[in-house]
């Protein structure tokens, strides 16, 4: 087999998870919170700025190599990997591809080098995947927007500086950039989670925020039909590969226990039942990574069929990541259930990928529209039928 | 109208047909407001703005993407034009 060439950043990303994030992330976790000289080190290694338009300072990674990025981080540690996918992906890729001049010129260089940490601010108490109802409310006044509402489930909402914020006027969704410190604005770090114990989840209030109208990404109304959907874009992306990342992590985990650990005289890899956990595992690794690396093609190649089967990855990776860390649990036994083992803790992170991004519920309905139109057999033209028959 | 506006008109078109979630034959008019009729979902925005640009090699301007002007063959087609006149 010829070893493919692996971009330095992706390399450097190995390095820095075998070396940094995966001998610590069982303490992030039991301490919930990725510290912060961990992010300023990932900053540093211009991972935050990984997939940003090196005129804005960002390396410029193509979509695959920022795939495999995502996946070195996210096998080193889930809770480090979500940084990427709301500093980076949700915020920065949305902010370069719809923010205006100015936004693009202040925001872009600060995100790139991680002197502001940026999250994305769509759920609310009571609206989850019905993401166009926010109640967050904007008003137009003079000299901007005055902002009002409640955020919650805010991945790195408490360290965040920079928030993009979806509001609702009228039955408009509008998309506006706040920073910390806006007068109004406060977080509550929120704890008791299942997964992305470190991952710095928050509610958010805003109470009276004026923003100016430069705050504004896009233009008014146009909140979630183009912010909110390229953003949801470019994190499911990410998630996608975020799965991809914990069933890599939770094979390896089966196989070197099941080389290891003996049973009834032999390897556990001599059971054929540990065999047949193991050969699902291999193959859904495999399917994972195949899914998202024809995205990742097609978003390098502006494809529109991105769109749709970015869908598709994100939903059987998801999937996918959840039954191989389950399975992982299952194999090591006893030691499954231990925090000795990263597996349980695999397994507790995979099952946040169904829920966020869309829900594996929202892909099924977005999927199924698609396959109907995808799979569906039209009948043949006139003039081709006529002249099959000669 | 030169042939080549018309063509790009009518990949727009093919583009909306393709993906329109409709169960029988639609004839879309022109004027059909794609979103409001349910033909498409406003997830579709997105898309449209991409393949414009894709087919067209114009960069749309941050004031013009806004609904209204995806809702329509009329009112990409007048899009289009906008920009090629301005060239």
């Amino acid at each position: 087999m010829v070893a493919q060439a692996v971009h330095p950043m992706v390399a450097q990303a190995r390095t820095f998870a075998d070396e940094v994030l995966r001998p610590q992330a069982g303490r992030f976790d039991s301490e919930a919170a990725v510290p912060r000289e961990v992010l300023a080190q990932m900053a540093e290694l211009g991972f935050l700025g990984a997939r940003l338009p090196p005129e804005y300072g960002g390396s410029g990674l193509d979509a695959l190599d920022y795939g495999e990025l995502t996946v070195a981080i996210g096998k080193g540690c889930p809770s480090t990997r979500a940084i990427l996918t709301v500093h980076t992906s949700l915020v920065g890729e949305t902010l370069a591809r719809l923010g205006d001049a100015e936004q693009k010129r202040h925001y872009l260089p600060l995100l790139a080098r991680g002197e502001k940490l940026a999250c994305f601010a769509l759920t609310e108490p009571e609206i989850g995947s019905d993401a166009s109802s926010v109640r967050t409310h904007y008003q137009a006044v003079a000299g901007g927007f005055l902002l009002n509402g409640r955020k919650r489930w805010i991945t790195y909402g408490a360290i965040a500086d920079l928030f993009l914020v979806m509001a609702s006027c009228d039955g408009q969704m509008s998309a506006f950039l706040v920073e910390r410190g806006t007068p109004g604005l406060t977080t509550r770090p929120l704890h008791g989670l299942m997964a992305s114990r470190g991952a710095h989840l928050a509610e958010i209030d805003l109470d009276q925020v004026l923003v100016p109208q430069s705050a504004l990404v896009g233009r008014l109304g146009a909140g979630f039909s183009f912010v909110a959907n390229t953003a949801l874009f470019y994190g499911r992306y990410s998630i996608a590969w975020a799965g991809v990342s914990l069933a890599e992590a939770a094979l390896e985990e089966m196989v070197g226990y099941a080389r290891k650990r003996e049973q009834f005289g032999k390897k556990l890899r001599q059971h054929q039942l540990v065999q047949a956990m193991l050969t699902d595992a291999v193959a859904g690794v495999q399917v994972g990574r195949a899914l998202c690396e024809k995205v990742g093609r097609a978003i390098d190649a502006a494809a529109d069929e991105a769109v749709n089967e970015v869908n598709v990855a994100k939903y059987v990776t998801s999937r996918l990541g959840v039954q191989i860390t389950s399975d992982a649990v299952q194999l090591l036994g006893a030691n499954g259930i231990s925090e000795e083992y990263p597996v349980a803790r695999l397994y507790r992170e995979a099952k946040v990928l169904e829920i966020i991004e869309g829900s594996t519920q929202i892909q099924q309905m977005l999927i199924s529209d698609y396959g109907v139109r995808r799979y569906r057999v039209l009948p043949p033209k006139r003039e081709v039928a006529r002249a099959a028959r000669g | 109208m030169d042939n080549q506006f018309n063509a790009l008109c009518q990949q727009i078109r093919e583009f909306v047909e393709a993906n329109m979630n409709v169960d029988d034959e639609v004839a879309l008019k022109d004027d059909d407001n794609i979103f409001r009729l349910g033909y498409v979902s406003s997830l579709f925005a997105m898309r449209l703005l991409n393949f414009i640009e894709s087919i067209s090699g114009i960069t749309v301007a941050d004031e013009d993407i806004v609904l209204p002007n995806f809702s329509s063959i009329d009112a990409m087609s007048a899009l289009i034009q906008k920009y090629r006149s301005a060239a």
